[in-house]
């Protein structure tokens, strides 16, 4: 009924007395999302899953995946309401395949004839945008918040400029455009989300990718040039080995020659003689030709075997060392980016009256991603269940929603089925998109 | 029935709306269950058990029951949901699974169930796809995998050979009598010289070509040593080893990726390593299967192994002992020796027996 043909409420006037009004702007209010699953239970359904793929050669796999999915997604709570995995395992099944096969033409050219092999690659490189489309809009509408669908709401068309047009130009420009397409890319997946009547919109600026990935590319450069340093240490050092040995064999045959101008050279240097016994091989290398050098007979042959392994053994444990200090490296620079672009890109994501909200922080990351990967291999895979579970509840319980008052009920769009192909490929072919 | 009265609280949505409204249900019948409410239609449904469909429980996330018009009830009464569940005719085998998750002895035993199908797989499984694939393949694809590689290791590996083409022509002819003895009409086998910066190495492609380096023929002390080696790569294209390590190579990426398609986002970067193991692992068995060609070689030229040991321990390289022999791709030349030790008193006992036989 209406207030104002209510004729038992005497007139008030609203300046009087503004209290019973709706205030103009509700209060904002922040709807933090929170994570319940925990690493002992997904475990379980972990080991399971990996021993039914086994048992079945892979078949399984795709029931695996779906399970793994509804367990992270159902588990995830916002405002009480939890996400859900609706995709059929048959779905995902029929996408595998055609990826499996796609991979199995590959190798096969790949190894009869490499060259064949190269418009094949091309002809992936350019199907990959519409996989990419495909999965997106595939792993939207199987994904379900509250009762509701979500969907993808970008065009193919954007793909194909985002995947295959700024991949040329990325070519073309020597990589100086790779923030741009890394910022179109996030662009494109984060605000194309719909959920109900409400379609998600990201403004977000290609200059702060420019900043973020220059603080990504300069350590990175650091690295690279410590890595050609080292990659060009070993063979100086080997080759440094390998010339020693020879300057060693030269000598002997010197040696067995010239008996008497041997001991000739070794009265006149004695003295010095004395001074490189020990590292006789490395001297010796440093300058061949000098006659003075020739190291003495027995001491040569104290030398030779032992000396030449512990130095090829001290390359070895160089070579692993930097190794591990490279994935470390770049483990740290890769979590920064993405810590940095994910916080930037949500913060600026509205659905209609709500924004996202994402406050991760990279030494955090670094510090689960670097502790994950040493606790698995410490425990050869038992803590990979963990690892990941401790990864995405640091992730998700980072993320908020900010909304005026209550959130808003959505009721879901009717969209025609998609199937699986998409999704399976970005699975196989391991394409970060986003949550 | 003891769980006919059973209740539990749950939140009600029209399909594809998240809407929601809390509700009591009750099973009041064996199969009738009622939904109250105070925003409930006419304050209460009812919805035959029959037709409701039960999603499989997982975890302890939250339970969903689909009602008959697409409406879904969801709950947190986990334990009173999955009971009325369990007798629902839909997702037994998913139940099945939870089960198995829930119970901590089939945790368990899925740890060796697992362990045991890997290894089956990788020790077998593979091995013998990779065989019965690359035994398919006609030796023309051999040839054309090859042909590219020859340039390639031209460009990238090796020099020209500067032996006299008297002291070549005496290795080609121990190298016919290795094809004579060992080679089978399927390949053209042909022996190329080369030098590679002062290593001593042998190798063979899929399609007959061997590829010998100065540096090797140079330390050898006796020609049957080379030959021995001759023997050793010959072997290799006859096994079509070349072939079957690129298909297992394949197989072992398929089989990471499928154990592993969850964890590559926890480390990436470390996820070669196993995979590269795995495959130094089936080059040592195609390095023994090779020196056991060898060796049978030898024996029958009536040298004993002895030239083949030797050659090993010629070109065995000083820092071996650096790389431990499970990650290295050749075995170790001690226990490469020891085996060709073994294989020999095999082999020579097998001749006296054979020749006990004729007398």
């Amino acid at each position: 009924m209406d207030e104002t043909s209510d004729s038992s409420t005497p007139y008030q006037s609203p300046y009087a007395n503004p209290a019973p009004l709706a205030p103009a702007t509700p209060e904002l209010r922040e709807y933090p999302f929170s994570f319940h699953g925990n690493g002992a239970e997904y475990f379980r359904i972990w080991i399971v899953n990996v021993m039914l793929t086994a048992v079945t050669l892979g078949i399984y796999l795709p029931w695996a995946r779906v399970r793994t999915r509804k367990y992270f997604y159902g588990n995830t709570l916002l405002n009480d309401r939890t996400f859900d995995y609706l995709a059929k395992p048959t779905a995902l099944l029929k996408g595998y395949l055609i990826v499996t096969l796609a991979m199995i033409i590959y190798n096969v050219v790949g190894t009869i004839n490499p060259l064949a092999a190269i418009p094949i690659m091309l002809l992936y490189i350019c199907v990959a945008p519409w996989l990419i489309f495909k999965s997106l809009r595939f792993k939207c509408h199987n994904s379900a918040y509250a009762n509701v669908r979500l969907r993808f709401v970008g065009s193919l068309r954007e793909s194909f400029g985002i995947y295959l047009g700024f991949l040329i130009l990325i070519l073309l420009t020597f990589g100086l455009i790779i923030p741009y397409q890394a910022y179109l890319s996030k662009k494109y997946m984060f605000g194309n989300l719909a959920v109900g009547q409400s379609e998600s919109e990201t403004k977000i600026e290609p200059g702060k990718f420019y900043l973020f990935y220059l603080a990504y590319l300069v350590p990175t450069g650091l690295v690279f040039l410590l890595a050609i340093i080292a990659a060009m240490a070993i063979p100086v050092a080997t080759g440094m080995l390998e010339k020693a040995k020879q300057t060693q064999d030269e000598n002997r045959a010197r040696i067995e020659t010239a008996e008497e101008a041997l001991a000739q050279i070794r009265a006149d240097d004695e003295a010095a003689d004395d001074a490189i016994d020990n590292d006789a091989p490395l001297t010796a290398a440093d300058d061949p030709d000098d006659a003075t050098m020739l190291p003495d007979a027995d001491a040569d042959e104290d030398v030779d075997p032992e000396d030449f392994e512990s130095m090829e053994g001290g390359l070895f444990v160089i070579f692993v060392s930097l190794y591990v200090l490279f994935i470390l490296l770049s483990i740290l620079l890769q979590q920064f980016v993405f810590v940095r672009t994910t916080n930037y890109t949500m913060t600026n994501t509205t659905l209609g009256s709500c924004r996202l909200h994402s406050d991760m922080r990279a030494r955090d990351m670094i510090w689960i991603t670097v502790s994950n990967v040493f606790l698995c291999i410490v425990t050869v895979g038992i803590f990979i269940p963990w690892a990941i579970v401790r990864l995405r509840k640091y992730r998700i319980e980072h993320m908020k929603l900010f909304a005026y008052g209550e959130l808003q009920d959505f009721v879901a769009a009717k969209e025609a089925e998609q199937d699986a192909t998409g999704d399976a490929a970005a699975d196989f072919l391991d394409f970060e998109l986003g949550f | 029935m003891p769980d006919q009265f059973t209740s539990f609280q749950a939140r009600l949505s029209a399909a594809g709306s998240s809407a929601t409204q809390l509700v009591d249900v009750i099973r009041t019948t064996a199969d009738t269950l009622r939904i109250t409410g105070p925003d409930v239609a006419g304050g209460s449904i009812e919805v035959p058990l029959g037709e409701c469909v039960f999603r499989p429980p997982l975890g302890r996330i939250r339970r969903v029951i689909e009602l008959p018009d697409d409406s879904t009830l969801e709950s947190d009464d986990l334990e009173i949901v999955d009971q009325l569940g369990s007798a629902s005719p839909s997702g037994h085998r998913q139940r099945m699974i939870h089960h198995m998750e829930s119970k901590w002895q089939w945790v368990l035993a899925s740890i060796p169930i697992l362990m045991l199908t890997v290894w089956i797989v990788y020790r077998f499984g593979i091995p013998a796809m990779a065989e019965s694939v690359a035994f398919k393949l006609p030796v023309s694809t051999l040839v054309s995998a090859s042909e590219g590689s020859i340039k390639l290791m031209d460009k990238l590996m090796f020099n020209d050979s500067e032996l006299t083409e008297e002291r070549q022509d005496e290795i080609r002819r121990g190298f016919d009598d290795v094809v004579a003895k060992l080679g089978s009409d399927d390949y053209e086998f042909e022996l190329h010289f080369r030098s590679m910066n002062k290593v001593p190495n042998a190798m063979a492609l899929p399609s007959g070509d061997i590829f010998v380096t100065d540096a090797l023929i140079n330390k050898a002390e006796a020609d049957e040593e080379i030959f021995a080696v001759f023997a050793h790569e010959l072997t290799h294209v006859e096994r079509r080893h070349g072939m079957r390590m690129v298909l297992q190579d394949s197989g072992v990426f398929f089989l990471s990726a499928v154990m592993l398609g969850d964890v590559a986002s926890a480390g990436a970067a470390i996820s070669g390593a196993p995979a590269a193991l795995a495959n130094s692992g089936y080059s040592r068995n195609f390095e023994n299967e090779a020196d056991a060609g060898a060796a049978h070689y030898c024996v029958e030229c009536g040298w004993t192994t002895s030239p083949m040991q030797t050659m090993l321990k010629r070109i065995a390289p000083p820092g071996g002992s650096a790389v431990a022999g499970w990650m290295s791709s050749h075995p170790d030349t001690k226990e490469r020796v020891r085996r060709l030790k073994e294989l020999e008193i095999k082999l020579l006992d097998k001749l006296q027996k054979e020749k006990a036989a004729e007398e």
